[in-house]
């Protein structure tokens, strides 16, 4: 009997001491943990709504030592993720025939963008150039 | 904590034995790392700030490491920053002699090169400096660390190191990003489901060595709220530090990001649940 009551009284001892601190912690970690759950499911509203859609948008042409670079930033303003994705830059009317460089992007995420770099031999500005997304794989 | 007062320098047998020790540690904890292809770039592609802070930031964490689990019972603040800098010096070494012998780093390597490719892999190698004589050493000392361990700031805090650790093993490679972009975001809430009751599962249910048993008294739920999600959701911290530390997460919609950080959210929890069992 008193065996008993010592074994209750130690059980009992770290429900009553507990201390605030430690359920302090755990409302924090319960509260990320359900924050992250709730921003996955209203992301689930939107993810593979619409298809990949690849916008490219070259930046100015800057020289180096082989010729030129056209840095670009490639935005997916689709809901689904691309893999693959050839970048290709075509130049046009700079005294010559056109001009084509092509690079290819790894992963692209929905609603994501990732940078990358074209060269080109000859001036971009004393032509025409057009940076474009030639297509993609579904990861 | 007064009979277990730090024993006066050791000798340098000692001391030659548990810098050995360390040494095996560094590997065994390091290989993985040292032997991922993505790892050997990572270094120096990398912006150089993000991994300046990162090893800033492990000194302090593994100082507090070596109080849970060092090379020796330390107690005062003296002898853990100590054990840190005898860390990360077998962990840089170690990296270093690794990195080498692949022929990773060449003599004519620049300055920043070597440096980024060092630093990045010094990390691991020196957590398993400071894990070895817990896991490989002698179980002497074992006594006053297993009862620090066993306090709360000890469990959360060796959940995050083994979040960390795996997280850190696993982030680099490629193969997240592709997951992430493979999986639909159902696939990714089922996985937060799984990871959380796989930690509660793994640590209180099933029979493993160094089973924390419950305390009675203590209702499941308190135990759970209290300890598996906190950890899991420092597993998710873990993961998202070393996801944006390596650049994972730049140009990235946060939704995607979040898929990411929940895809190496497993192998965190995962890590994070058997370091209370193993440590």
């Amino acid at each position: 009997m008193a065996e008993d009551q010592t074994d209750e009284a130690r059980a009992g001892q770290p429900r009553a001491h507990t201390p605030l601190l430690e359920w302090l912690v755990a409302g924090l970690g319960a509260g990320l943990v359900l924050a992250t759950l709730g921003f996955l499911i209203q992301h689930s509203q939107t993810r593979d709504q619409t298809p990949p859609a690849v916008r490219v948008e070259p930046a100015a042409a800057v020289p180096v030592a082989t010729g030129f670079l056209v840095a670009f930033t490639a935005y997916n303003d689709g809901d689904t993720p691309a893999a693959q994705i050839p970048i290709e830059g075509v130049l046009v009317g700079a005294a010559g025939p056109a001009e084509r460089a092509e690079i290819t992007l790894d992963l692209l995420p929905a609603r994501s963008e990732m940078t990358g770099g074209l060269f080109f031999s000859r001036a971009p500005e004393a032509g025409e150039l057009t940076v474009r997304a030639l297509g993609f794989t579904e990861p | 904590m007064t009979a277990a007062a730090s024993p006066a320098r050791p000798p340098l047998r000692d001391f030659a034995i548990a810098l050995a020790r360390a040494f095996g540690g560094a590997l065994v904890f390091g290989l993985p790392i040292l032997m991922t292809q993505e790892m050997w770039h990572l270094g120096f592609v990398m912006q150089p700030w993000r991994l300046a802070l990162f090893v800033a930031l492990m000194f302090p964490v593994l100082a507090v490491l070596a109080y849970y689990a060092g090379f020796e019972a330390t107690v005062r603040l003296k002898d853990c920053v100590l054990s840190a800098c005898i860390a990360y010096a077998v962990g840089f070494v170690a990296a270093a002699l690794g990195l080498l012998l692949f022929n990773q780093l060449t003599l004519g390597d620049s300055l920043d090169k070597v440096v980024g490719m060092v630093a990045i892999q010094a990390v691991p190698a020196a957590i398993g400096a400071m894990l070895a004589r817990s896991q490989l050493g002698q179980q002497s000392e074992e006594r006053t660390e297993e009862v620090r361990r066993d306090s709360y700031g000890g469990e959360v805090f060796l959940a995050g190191i083994g979040a960390l650790f795996l997280a850190f093993n696993i982030a680099p490679t490629e193969e997240i990003l592709l997951l992430a972009s493979t999986m639909t975001v159902w696939h990714a809430l089922i996985l937060c489901l799984v990871s959380l009751l796989m930690m509660h599962g793994f640590v209180y249910a099933v029979e493993f060595r160094g089973q924390t048993t419950m305390p009675e008294g203590v209702s499941g739920w308190s135990e759970f709220l209290r300890l598996t999600v906190v950890a899991y959701a420092l597993a998710l911290l873990v993961a998202y530090y070393v996801l944006w530390t390596f650049g994972r997460c730049d140009g990235i919609a946060f939704g995607e990001q979040l898929i990411r950080v929940v895809v190496l959210g497993w192998p965190a929890a995962l890590g994070a649940a058997a370091a209370r069992l193993i440590l």
